[in-house]
């Protein structure tokens, strides 16, 4: 994971004030500094690491599904008001200290399906947020990428932006990624820009939606992968999520 | 009668879009739809909380109605076109 401290050194020259270069790192979902929340067994955690494989030449976590029975929409990442489904998380931290809600936090993500695997109706987020293990929408507090798709061979692949249980996305067949950035700070979640990218590389839609909350000044800073399903149905054993996600946090000094 | 203004065309939303989340009613909703922004200028939203009852199946009136409906779907024909 990369985490910047802006502004960063350099400066002087005529280049534009505070400006500088960063790469997005490829999150590895198996690098041993995540924790998984799967209180209902919603992956198969006999599968690699917690239920994760990566293979680092094409930087595509692939994560094995459990079965889940019956549906609803607390395994919904943008719906209701109960968060249940499972998702990989760490603590957000910084050279020195913990990020805390108070910080300036710009986070942005790309996403990539891979769309080999069986399709099956699917969300998959990634982002900032306040406390992973919390199921109360309100103390998750998370926002950041969204990644959707219904599951059949015609359903098109959504990329946007998930804000607490809901979400705003560009869609069509043709997309082969979304790029999205966050910004929270001074204890609000703040808001979130998408811009979906098809395979040519030439992009087709981009978009935006308000959080319009913000979280407790108690509550913490981590960074969260989830994966969930797109409606209320059901999820077959052994199901596949395989996508590559790179991202770039950085925490802006003002001072 | 009070204003209603249409961010038309919403310059941070370019085109349908595919949104889900909770309606006034406390309903999830999923649909693919456009979006339109509607500002509400503050020094008017006393005026139009006024000229509405919810109880009442005939308010607001109709004149009222038309202000709104026809904002909104002018709105969406600059959005479709």
């Amino acid at each position: 994971m990369s985490v910047f401290l802006f502004p960063g050194g350099g400066g002087g020259g005529g280049g534009p004030i505070g400006s500088s270069t960063a790469t997005a790192e490829t999150i590895d979902l198996t690098d041993g500094t995540w924790s998984l929340w799967d209180d209902d067994g919603l992956i198969d955690t006999s599968y690699g690491t917690s239920g994760v494989t990566f293979d680092a030449v094409s930087g595509e976590n692939t994560i094995k599904m459990a079965a889940l029975t019956v549906g609803s929409q607390n395994y919904m990442p943008a719906s209701g008001t109960t968060h249940r489904w499972p998702r990989y998380y760490k603590n957000l931290v910084l050279s020195d200290r913990q990020a805390l809600p108070a910080d300036t936090i710009v986070s942005t993500v790309e996403m990539s399906n891979n769309a080999t695997p069986a399709a099956w109706a699917r969300v998959v987020v990634c982002g900032i947020c306040s406390d992973a293990t919390q199921t109360n929408k309100d103390q998750m507090d998370g926002s950041g990428g969204l990644f959707r798709h219904g599951g059949g061979a015609s359903n098109p692949f959504a990329y946007g932006v998930w804000m607490l249980n809901a979400q705003t996305s560009g869609q069509n067949l043709s997309l082969t990624r979304g790029i999205s950035t966050i910004t929270r700070s001074n204890q609000s979640i703040g808001s979130g820009t998408y811009i979906c990218v098809q395979a040519d590389q030439s992009a087709l839609t981009s978009g935006s939606r308000n959080s319009n909350f913000n979280q407790a000044a108690s509550t913490g800073v981590q960074q969260i992968v989830g994966i969930g399903t797109y409606a209320t149905g059901s999820i077959a054993a052994g199901s596949l999520v395989t996508m590559k996600i790179k991202s770039l946090i950085n925490v802006v000094q003002w001072s | 009668m009070p204003s209603i203004l249409i961010d038309s065309p919403r310059p941070d939303q370019d085109s349908t879009a595919s949104v889900s989340g909770t309606d006034t009613d406390g309903a999830a909703f999923d649909e693919e739809a456009v979006v339109i922004a509607v500002l509400i200028p503050t020094a008017d939203v006393a005026a139009w909380q006024a000229l509405y009852t919810e109880s009442d199946a005939a308010s607001p009136s109709e004149a009222d109605s038309r202000t709104i409906a026809r904002a909104v779907l002018d709105a969406l024909a600059v959005a479709t076109a």
